[in-house]
């Protein structure tokens, strides 16, 4: 394992749900890096200029205009696939989780969860980034099958750039995963919480036992004031 | 809707095929041979080639030809006693009388024959019109004149859904007009044929003169090509001299790589999608497409069983008096979804290249659909290239000598260069009817309204899985077996087992029974 600083505090009691972020969390780079690649393999170079472009400048959109939210970033990051067919986003989001597999994969964190789920929690994963990406993701890794992701919304086989609702990755994404958390009658103060990002604040506050993994600044710093256990993963 | 047994329907049955070295003929005959063992009797007609014999010629196909690769899988050391129980070979030529058959061996044909599957054709898309007229007009016409002379042999008789010719709009029905012409011009199909026997007999024309002869006889009549206007003609003049015979018109569209059988990917010659694809994967980056038409592609082994199902309704007594076999109304696959398809084969292709230039560039290097008159397509390249290459030649006439060494290696450049987009403005003239001008798309209901028994006989094209087809069958295929023959390379032959060999002679089974005239 890399450098663990909590995981004597993570001894989970059993069936006590785990929700875990994907992206940073189980592999490093988040569901941004996954867009440019697919807009820097679009089919005409102009596009892959025009797309790029705009997936770059979902950084200043969201800190000026975002309030914090990463939900408006993500929405604009995404919004740059317009026009993008399904049949080239499946083909190079196989080729960009080959990738992240092979470079990309934080391996003591994917055997820590398998640990979890062998004994028996159930696991629930949330990402920003996009369910073509994340499930044959988990799939791969024989994680889990519930995840809450994004889902991009397509017109005769083309992304209108849009994402389905509810769109993950910000604040009301994690609001509608906890309300359907809250209707299946799961016990949040039994349940543990996984973050990476400031974004998943929100949901690590919920829940019993919150922890923050290769935290941003933002996360360290909140992680640090209330006393989270912090993760460092390789 | 009629129920069809292909077990049933062929059991005890005598069979002649023509085409049977063809693309189309060999897979038909192999996937008859495996998978329905209880017919009788398959005569194949082959002709003779200079100093190859019918026979020899057909030892030679079935021991080096992937389409046979599943039979040398199940028979092994003992395929050649099975094939000579099963085949017989007739040397003979579709383009004379009685297939040009040694008068005995085509009598006791016409007692024996319960079906005659003619697949023979010349499937050239600019072809030289003595030869079109021989082949698909007189060869079609010989195979029912044959047919009527047999004592109980129906006919199946391949055509092409693209007799349609350039269609406007909606989808070519599956019927069978006895002097069809596209753009309603009157046709009358019988003298447009004895005219069209004395012109080759009397015209004394170059070899380009009778390939042009061709096509503006085809434009005339709203063909795209000689090859569609000389198979159509075939179909009228088969519909007014059937009479009575039983006969069935399979009519495939683009015959592509095999889904099955043989085994995914199979394919053969350079005839159809293999330039388009080819000219995909180079450095060539703007191709005229209209990227809102269908292009209607069905793989072989869907045709030859479609042909199995005509043949085997025929002799059932429930035929249909065409057959199309295609893509385009059940399971469309539209020519910018082809485009996206290309490109991404040719990319997972490229990322394998120990070459960094093709693994890094040439993989990312999609082509782009762009119209026919755009400054970007081959036909303004080319003329760039000549202009530049005017103007180096210019320039090195006027300039010292000590820079002609490196004017002389751009001029060879640019001429390579010119060159190559010579050749592809030629494949885009070609195919400009099919990718670019008609949006051509063909009602199949014929085929969809027989219930089949055997599975392996029904494989429906809208269960056709268009990414998994192009990317990993099609593609492939066409890398393997067709770009070598587009590079003048030789091709992956099959090394049947060591002395394989089909028994012959005065042993019974497999023997020579006609000899062209
Ligand atoms: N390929 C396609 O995409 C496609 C699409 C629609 C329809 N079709 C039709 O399907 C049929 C078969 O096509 P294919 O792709 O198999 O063509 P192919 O590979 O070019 O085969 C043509 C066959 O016809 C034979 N043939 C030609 N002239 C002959 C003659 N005078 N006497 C005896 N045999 C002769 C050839 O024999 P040799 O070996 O002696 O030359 C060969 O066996 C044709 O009728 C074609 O019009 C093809």
């Amino acid at each position: 394992m890399g450098k663990a600083k909590a995981v004597a505090t993570l001894k989970a009691p059993r069936r006590g749900t785990v929700y875990i972020k994907v992206e940073g969390t189980l592999f490093k780079g988040g569901g941004w890096q996954h867009a440019a690649y697919l807009a820097a393999n679009a089919q005409s170079f102009s596009d892959r200029v025009f797309k790029l472009a705009q997936i770059g400048l979902s950084m200043p959109v969201s800190l000026f205009l975002g309030q914090g939210d990463p939900d408006l970033a993500n929405r604009w990051i995404y919004a740059g696939l317009k026009g993008l067919s399904r049949d080239r986003i499946e083909v190079l989001t196989e080729e960009y989780l080959e990738k992240v597999l092979k470079e990309g994969l934080r391996r003591d964190a994917v055997d820590f969860f398998l640990k979890l789920r062998a004994e028996g929690h159930p696991m629930v994963f949330f990402s920003g980034a996009l369910d073509g990406f994340i499930r044959p993701l988990l799939q791969r890794l024989q994680l889990g099958e519930e995840l809450h992701s994004n889902r991009l919304e397509y017109k005769n086989d083309l992304a209108t750039g849009r994402l389905l609702e509810p769109v993950m990755g910000g604040y009301a994404g994690l609001q509608s995963l906890l309300a359907s958390a809250e209707r299946s009658g799961a016990d949040l103060a039994k349940a543990y919480a996984y973050g990476s990002e400031h974004g998943d604040f929100f949901l690590l506050r919920a829940v019993g036992h919150p922890c923050a993994v290769n935290p941003d600044l933002r996360l360290l710093r909140v992680a640090r004031e209330l006393n989270w256990p912090i993760l460092e993963w390789d | 809707m009629p129920k069809l047994s292909i077990h049933r329907a062929y059991r005890g049955k005598h069979i002649l095929l023509t085409g049977a070295s063809g693309f189309l003929g060999k897979v038909w005959l192999s996937l008859m041979l495996d998978r329905i063992p209880e017919i009788e009797k398959i005569y194949v007609l082959i002709r003779r080639k200079r100093d190859t014999g019918a026979w020899e010629r057909f030892e030679e196909i079935v021991a080096t030809s992937y389409a046979f690769e599943p039979l040398h899988r199940r028979h092994g050391e003992a395929l050649g006693a099975y094939l000579a129980e099963r085949v017989e070979v007739v040397e003979g030529d579709v383009s004379l009388p009685d297939f040009g058959i040694d008068p005995e061996a085509a009598e006791d044909l016409t007692r024996k024959l319960d079906l005659i599957v003619h697949c023979a054709g010349l499937v050239d898309f600019e072809p030289d019109l003595r030869e079109a007229v021989e082949t698909n007009i007189s060869g079609s016409l010989h195979a029912v004149d044959f047919a009527k002379r047999c004592q109980r042999a129906a006919l199946v008789h391949v055509s092409t859904c693209y007799v349609v010719g350039d269609i406007r709009e909606g989808m070519a029905p599956e019927a069978l007009a006895p002097d069809y012409a596209p753009n309603g011009r009157p046709m009358d199909a019988e003298a447009e044929y004895e005219e069209l026997l004395s012109f080759v007999k009397t015209a004394s024309l170059k070899d380009s003169e009778w390939v042009d002869e061709a096509r503006r006889r085809a434009a005339g009549y709203g063909w795209p090509n000689g090859y569609t206007y000389s198979k159509s003609l075939a179909e009228s003049l088969i519909r007014k001299r059937a009479g009575d015979l039983k006969y069935s018109v399979v009519r495939p569209a683009v015959v592509e790589s095999s889904m099955h059988y043989p085994f995914p990917g199979w394919n053969e010659g350079a005839q159809t999608c293999a330039p388009l694809s080819y000219l995909l994967g180079t450095w060539l980056r703007f191709f005229p497409i209209n990227t809102r038409h269908v292009l209607d592609v069905i793989p072989v082994d869907y045709v030859c069983q479609a042909v199995t199902v005509a043949g085997a309704a025929l002799m059932e007594g429930c035929a249909s008096q065409v057959i199309q076999v295609g893509s385009s109304q059940r399971n469309p696959l539209r020519l910018d979804r082809m485009l996206e398809l290309l490109n991404l084969a040719h990319r997972a292709h490229w990322r394998q290249s120990a070459s960094p230039l093709e693994r890094i560039f040439l993989s990312r290097w999609d082509s782009v659909a762009v119209s026919q008159d755009s400054p970007l397509g081959p036909e303004s390249l080319r003329k760039t290239a000549a202009a530049v290459f005017e103007a180096l030649r210019g320039l090195k006439e006027r300039s010292p000598k000590a820079i002609h060494e490196y004017l002389n290696k751009a001029l060879s450049s640019v001429n390579k260069a010119k060159w190559a987009l010579v050749k592809t403005e030629k494949v885009v003239e070609v195919f400009a009817p099919f990718i670019y001008r008609t949006d051509f798309r063909f009602v199949t209901e014929a085929l969809a309204k027989y219930q089949i028994e055997e599975e392996a006989f029904a494989a429906k094209p809208e269960d056709i899985d268009w990414r998994h087809y192009i990317m990993k069958v099609l593609e492939p295929g066409l890398r393997r077996w067709c770009y070598p023959v587009l590079e003048g390379k030789p091709v992956e032959k099959l090394s049947a087992p060591r002395g394989f060999r089909i028994p012959r002679g005065d042993r019974p089974g497999l023997r020579i029974a006609g000899r062209a005239r």
